[in-house]
């Protein structure tokens, strides 16, 4: 006589739950497996500890991630990186109408954005990069920021700004903008990375839409704000997106090689939740 | 699209106030200087602004302008 025995296996129990991922998912009450195990291996590969990322270090120069998971505004404002409920570390407030879904926060394009509380001057001058994962197009044809801060004169900002379809990507990396080579279309992970007083990247997915030589200008401290630009502490009229956000995230810059490997990770992230693009 | 108008007294009263967890009321201003919040606002809010699902519903001009160049 032989005795069928079946054993589930969670991922994250046989590996361990890193106490980072642990601490987030507790921070924003997530119990569920899908997400928890997501989470896990997206923390493990910043930290270089994970299955597509084993030696860089990318959660030591990362200051802010968002990862937009639960489907509520009290589990999308949480800052994985650091889910204290405080503003001092990071964690989002949202203003206007958002709305808030498994797919993550969409604005709509009329009022609403998300005030990080993080600064450019906190991250620093010639080392800044700014991502953020769109699930969808805007709608709208004109200029609108997916995320911004800007000084009066423009010469001091973080921001990519885009226009669907008629105008390329404008990308600031504490100076003035660059134009970039794509069409201003925003479905998946859109960057903007400064990794040098002279060298500034943009790219949309895997692919490199910028390579400028802009210098920097000054890293101001104004909010960095997701879905519109903080424009010198006021919101500027018309840059409100109305895209999905699944992700976005805030640190040093890192060299093309390097981002593409973390264009992996938050690719797989994204598809761990069933809702890649 | 429609949006909720508001008066000057209510823009004041509800201006960066928490409607839904951790989300604030953001007023802004259409083409004609109406002040107008969103729809999703209206429909998010907790009891203590119930009132603004009465508010009337109008369409939305934006202001026009060029953002960052």
């Amino acid at each position: 006589m032989s005795i069928g025995i079946k054993i589930a296996v969670d991922a994250t129990r046989y590996g361990g739950l890193d106490a980072d991922a642990a601490a987030f998912l507790t921070a924003a009450g997530i119990t569920d497996a899908t997400i928890t195990n997501a989470i896990n291996r997206l923390v493990l590969n910043y930290k270089g500890q994970g299955n597509l990322n084993t030696s860089i270090n990318f959660w030591s120069n990362t200051n802010a991630i968002y990862p937009f998971v639960g489907g509520t505004s009290n589990t999308h404002k949480f800052n994985l990186k650091d889910p204290r409920d405080l503003d001092a570390a990071y964690r989002l407030t949202f203003s206007g109408g958002w709305t808030h879904s498994t797919n993550g926060i969409t604005g709509n394009g009329t009022n609403a954005y998300a005030n990080t509380f993080l600064q450019p001057n906190t991250i620093g001058l010639n080392s800044i990069r700014g991502l953020s994962y769109n699930r969808t197009n805007h709608v709208v044809a004109s200029y609108r920021n997916l995320f911004g801060c800007t000084n009066l004169a423009f010469t001091s900002a973080l921001v990519i700004d885009a226009a669907i379809n008629l105008f390329a990507k404008r990308y600031f990396a504490n100076a003035a903008s660059d134009t970039g080579s794509d069409d201003g279309q925003i479905l998946g992970l859109n960057a903007v990375i400064r990794t040098a007083s002279n060298i500034v990247s943009g790219f949309k997915n895997n692919t490199k839409t910028l390579t400028s030589t802009r210098a920097s200008v000054s890293a101001n401290s104004l909010n960095i704000f997701i879905g519109a630009n903080n424009f010198n502490g006021t919101v500027q009229a018309n840059t409100y997106s109305d895209s999905n956000f699944a992700f976005a995230e805030f640190g040093a810059g890192i060299s093309d090689t390097n981002y593409s490997l973390l264009y992996s990770m938050i690719q797989q992230f994204q598809t761990d939740l069933g809702r890649n693009v | 699209m429609v949006v909720a108008l508001l008066t000057a007294s209510q823009k004041k009263l509800i201006e960066g106030k928490e409607f839904a967890a951790n989300s604030l009321f953001n007023p802004i201003q259409d083409i004609d200087g109406n002040w107008i919040i969103s729809v999703e606002e209206t429909h998010q809010v907790n009891k203590k602004f119930e009132w603004v699902k009465d508010l009337q519903l109008i369409d939305y001009k934006p202001i026009l302008e060029d953002n960052a160049s």
